[in-house]
Formats: structure tokens, sequence, C-alpha cells
């Protein structure tokens, strides 16, 4: 379990890892208050999502519509997320979809401990849960860092309003982007630029 | 300082620390990397493994590659050519960091292994547009000193009917036997060991 926690931290920067980094943290920057609780919600929406892809459960790849209808519930969510009067429950709802609709898209790299995981998980969904819930915590690292930074150090109103911006920003952008089939383009142009 | 920033920022702290230790440990292990094993050709009684044919169970019969789009860097134009001989096929694509990990025991293989005993079909399945054109995986080819035949599976037809399942990876590696039956299967990095010991076992059989 801890090698696929270090795998996933190591491999952070990769294209593929920030198919999920990337809307996580926008997730915990996007929350206008409790914004470990969407951390942690967006961290369980994506290991739920993903260990029901890598066992079989779920197709592994989105239609044009279900695509549209993916973005759309991504773009509902970070609003959600951003808009003042959205309730506990609504937020760590909200987390939950941006979690599961970033598993959703997510193609991973295969390392040996991912590897491993995934040559086992079609046999055995049950005994992978838990190492691959070990590997997309690794992953989720910098979405929970950014939520407790956002708690610990409890910015004043105006840096905290920006921060929220910046978020909901960046998830608007994700929802544009796989509604309209586009993400993929995305993640090549960052393929390209690390080769 | 209210008791919840204390109890975020020393999490926080944590969270970091077990960050740089995970990286540290990578690091450390990325020092010893399995594909550089020696790798040592021999016969059933002498391949070192202690590994016979036998031992090695039959998974299923290979499937044949279908609707390519293409061979480049060999004459081959099918697998059943290849009949008779141990092959180790893989699915990769160019950009694929994992694929690249696997590339080096893949070379050690292929200079192990006369042709008439042991070839290697890189089947290229493309992840993004960029990678779909030959003239580019015969550069990242030469770039990564890939020398065996690739087949194209542009359209990834190939890709998803071989891998069962609703969800296909890359890289994934497969050794099929010279009657055609697929005895080594594995996703990902890793299991370079047992991908040697396979090959070894299986070459002394033939």
């Amino acid at each position: 379990m801890i090698d696929a926690f270090a795998e996933a931290v190591r491999d952070l920067a990769l294209p593929c890892s920030l198919t999920l980094v990337i809307p996580g943290v926008a997730a915990s920057l996007s929350a206008r208050s409790n914004p470990l609780a969407v951390a942690t919600s967006t961290f369980a929406g994506t290991a739920v999502v993903g260990w029901l892809r890598i066992s079989g459960q779920i197709p592994s790849s989105l239609t044009w519509w279900s695509s549209m209808g993916v973005g759309i519930l991504v773009l509902v969510a970070y609003g959600a997320l951003f808009a003042r009067a959205t309730r506990p429950g609504q937020r760590v709802t909200a987390g939950l979809v941006v979690g599961a609709s970033a598993a959703s898209i997510w193609t991973p790299c295969v390392g040996e401990q991912l590897g491993s995981i995934l040559n086992r998980a079609p046999e055995d969904a049950v005994g992978v849960a838990l190492p691959f819930i070990a590997f997309i915590a690794g992953i989720s690292i910098v979405a929970i860092a950014v939520a407790l930074a956002r708690v610990g150090f409890d910015p004043p109103e105006s840096v905290s309003t920006f921060l929220s911006r910046i978020g909901v920003a960046m998830g608007l952008a994700i929802a544009v982007l796989i509604g309209s089939g586009l993400y993929s383009n995305v993640v090549a142009q960052l393929v390209t630029w690390s080769l | 300082m209210p008791s919840s920033r204390a109890f975020a920022v020393g999490s926080l702290a944590l969270l970091l620390a077990a960050g740089v230790w995970a990286l540290r440990s990578s690091e450390s292990e990325e020092g010893e990397p399995e594909s550089a094993l020696p790798v040592t050709a021999g016969t059933t009684a002498d391949n070192g493994t202690g590994l016979t044919a036998a031992d090695v169970p039959v998974l299923r019969p290979a499937p044949d590659l279908v609707e390519l789009d293409g061979w480049l860097q060999t004459d081959i134009e099918s697998l059943e050519q290849l009949e008779g001989k141990i092959v180790i096929l893989q699915f990769w694509t160019f950009s694929c960091s994992n694929c690249k990990a696997t590339i080096p025991t893949l070379q050690a293989l292929y200079g192990m292994y006369g042709r008439d005993e042991l070839e290697i079909v890189g089947v290229h399945a493309p992840e993004f547009s960029f990678e779909e054109s030959p003239a580019a995986i015969l550069e990242a080819a030469g770039d990564l000193d890939v020398s065996w035949p690739i087949a194209l599976d542009t359209r990834k037809r190939n890709f998803h009917s071989w891998q069962e399942g609703r969800t296909a990876y890359w890289p994934r590696t497969y050794v099929i036997d010279g009657d055609g039956l697929i005895r080594f299967d594995h996703i990902g990095e890793g299991k370079y060991e047992d991908l040697r010991d396979t090959v070894a076992a299986l070459v002394g059989d033939l």
C-alpha cells in the first residue's frame, strides 16, 4: 500500500496524473468554505469511480453525449462550490461529483505498483481496493495540501475570495473541455511538452 | 490559534513530510532498476531459473492481429508468420513513459536470443493524434532504440479486442509460445524477472 502511495506521489507531475490533480486542486480552491471536506469528498469520488473502472464495473471511456453530461455536472459542481449559499452537504456532493468525473476521464500511467493493482483487479476487486485507495491518496495529496493550507493559514477574506475565483475559473475551463470533448487535446499538449 | 487551524497546519506538515518521504523512497528504488537484471539465454536445463515450459501456465490462445494499419521495420504481415518462435507482443505508444521504462528489458532480451528463437512485436496503439503518424513513430523508435517490428494499430481495434474487459492499458505485455498460446500477460511496468524467466523457459522448449 505504501509503495502504491509512493508511486502516485512520484508520478504527480506526469500529464496522466494531472487529469486527476488539476480538478482536485480546483475544487479545493473553489470551495468558499469547508475546503478540507471538499478535498476529502473529491478524493472519495475519485477512489470510488476509479475502482469501479479498474474492476470493470463501468465502461472505461465516455461517449460524446456522456462527455457532455459529465461536463454539465462538473460545471454545476464547481458553481456550487463557489456559491456562498451552498450548504455544507451540497459542497461535499459537489466534491464527490468533481472527483468522480475526473476518474471517469482518467487514463492512468501504469507504473509497477498500479500495474500490479490493475493485473489483479478483474479477479480480486475487493483485494485491490485498499492499495488502489492508497494510490489515489498519493494523487490527491496536492489537493488535500491546498485545502489544509487554506484551513491552517486562514487567509483574509479578500485573498480567500481571490483563490476561490481562480479555482472556479479552472473548474469552468475543465467543465467546458470535458463537455466539448477537447480535454484529451489539452492532455496531449501537456504530453508533447513533457517529451 | 484555534485548535482546528493548529490541526490543519499539523496535518499539512505531516502530509508534506509523507510526500517527501514517498519521493525519496521512489528515488532509492529507482537506483536498483529491475530492468538492469542480466538476461541469460539457455536451454530448459540451464536457463538458470529452474523454470521449465511445463511450469508456465497456458492462459489462452492468442488472437490474431486484425485490421492493422500497416507494419514498420519488418517484412512480416501477420502473427501467423512467427509461428514456431516465442513472441513478446507489447501494446505501447511512444509518448507513454511507462512503455518507455520497459524498453531496456525488451532490448536486453532481443539481444540475447536469435531471431529464430524470439521475436518482439510492438503493437503501436496511439493515445493521442500526434502519435498516429508513421513518420513520428519511426523517429521515436529510432530515438528509443526500438529495433523490432512495429505493428500499427492506429484505430486501436486490437488494443481493445486483445485486452479483455472494459478497460485497456499501455503498456500491456504478452508472451506467446510457438503454438500461438499466451503464456504471460502483464499490465504496466515491472515483472521483468518473470518475463525473463518465462521467455527462457519457453525458448528452452523450442
